[in-house]
């Protein structure tokens, strides 16, 4: 265990790191990041969406099939396997999570599965998860995490669920202006909506604790977007967070699932490089600008005047997402296939693919170091020994 | 039945933001009255406290026009 003195997040009764590794899709986060994080007495969460692009056996098997069932069962069958194996690494340390994004279509098969498969914890975010106790009620023992922006959603949430009298075990509150990937905002335009800022939304909440009539040390807060310093984890708990979330620092580490170059892609790109576009799932994304988005955020005008509503657009068959800009010809949203794009740069293939990332500097500039160093660091301030001037 | 049609244009009119006579019965709140998925939420549960009924999340997902709203409230009514 890393040596810390600041106070552990605690959910479900289990005393855990407050630095909470994210949830990171298509097969960024599998079982070895989560399982290292786990290992170390954190949360290690392993992205569900699409793990079969890990297995060469479940790939090969896919290329016999465009039935959307048969590949959802295929990625059924990759995360049951990570999330054993993400077990079998943390020997019963810390906690391994699966998030599962609402906006994939087939999320409550994920949601089985991983509670099945022995996961600690599920975290929906990418919608709001309101049906998600339901999907959970065999398994009282899954911590569930709600990922919301703001205390408007938070609100809702917490609303219907204490009507089928379930209350979240821990809330991820992802700031849109700082965070990677997917973004809890309506558009590029509001990303950095003040209703978004950390210390609003936790007093926020508390008086929703208030009001509800939740006690104040009921529900973790946890903190994700942006933070990228010792000094920034001991502001946020002290504002009232209980741990804080990191993403593309755990991306960056030794111990992340994706190709190398994924992770010098990440390491390596300066503040210019990182732009925010609308994905396919109709929600704002930020990642580098690498050769790839370059190139179709040059001929988005294009590829939107030609949106069409036309099944034949998802060429894999996977309909992964519920509402896709592509496939359902929506303008507004994105025109491209994201599972395509996201797995490409899982595999390193730096010219076709997307690579998510969050607005700031990375905690180790652009070094690629392990897992326990990035911890030891957030929790003590401490840095390596070689990186003392970074 | 007329009076549950005002009734709910009123909160729709309340939730969304929007002045009462741009809520029609066949109004779509996303398309035409330009709500997200969060404001559909919180009509639901306004509708829900107005109603005195339960709207359950499978059949809240379904209710997207004031006509929709209209219907279940009027089936579902105590």
């Amino acid at each position: 265990m890393i040596a810390h003195s600041l106070p552990s997040l605690i959910i479900k009764g289990k005393s855990l790191l407050p630095v909470v590794q994210g949830g990171m899709g298509v097969g960024i986060s599998a079982h070895r990041l989560a399982g290292a994080v786990a290992r170390e007495g954190a949360v290690g969460t392993i992205a569900s969406v699409d793990l079969r692009h890990h297995h060469e056996d479940l790939v090969e098997a896919s290329k016999k099939t465009k039935l959307q069932d048969e590949l959802d069962a295929l990625n059924c069958v990759a995360l049951d396997r990570e999330i054993r194996l993400a077990k079998e690494t943390a020997q019963g340390n810390g906690m391994v999570a699966v998030n599962v994004m609402k906006a994939v279509d087939a999320h409550a098969r994920y949601v089985r599965q991983a509670c099945e498969s022995g996961a600690d914890a599920i975290v929906m975010g990418a919608g709001l998860p309101l049906d998600l106790p339901e999907m959970t009620a065999d398994y009282p023992n899954v911590a569930l995490i709600p990922i919301l922006s703001d205390s408007r959603g938070i609100g809702v949430v917490l609303k219907r669920w204490m009507k089928k009298g379930r209350l979240p075990d821990a809330i991820v509150i992802e700031h849109p202006g700082h965070a990677a990937g997917h973004l809890g905002a309506p558009n590029v335009e509001s990303l950095n909506d003040p209703k978004f800022c950390f210390e609003r939304v936790l007093s926020e909440t508390r008086a929703l604790f208030e009001t509800l009539e939740i006690a104040m040390d009921r529900i973790p807060l946890i903190v994700a977007g942006g933070i990228n310093s010792f000094d920034k984890v001991k502001h946020y708990l002290a504002q009232g967070a209980s741990a804080v979330q990191l993403g593309t620092a755990f991306a960056v580490t030794k111990e992340c699932d994706a190709h190398q170059n994924f992770k010098e892609v990440l390491a390596t790109a300066r503040k210019e490089d990182i732009v925010e576009f609308m994905s396919v799932a109709g929600l704002p994304a930020r990642a580098v600008m690498t050769p790839w988005l370059k190139t179709y955020l040059g001929r988005l005008d294009k590829l939107q005047a030609n949106a069409k509503a036309d099944l034949a657009r998802c060429t894999q068959g996977l309909n992964c997402l519920s509402v896709c800009g592509l496939r359902d010809g929506l303008a507004k949203a994105g025109q491209f296939c994201i599972d395509m794009k996201l797995s490409s740069a899982m595999r390193g293939e730096v010219g076709k693919g997307l690579f998510f990332r969050g607005a700031d500097p990375l905690p180790f500039g652009d070094q690629i170091r392990s897992v326990r160093e990035l911890l030891t660091y957030m929790l003590t301030g401490e840095k390596p020994a070689d990186l003392q001037t970074v | 039945m007329e009076q549950i049609e005002q009734r709910v244009k009123k909160i729709v009119a309340e939730q969304l933001g929007v002045p009462e006579t741009d809520v029609k019965t066949e109004s779509s709140f996303v398309n035409d009255l330009g709500a997200d998925s969060l404001d559909t939420v919180e009509l639901v549960m306004a509708l829900e406290e107005e109603f005195e009924c339960e709207i359950p999340d499978e059949e809240a997902e379904k209710i997207t026009t004031v006509q929709q709203a209209i219907d279940y409230v009027s089936a579902h009514l105590k």
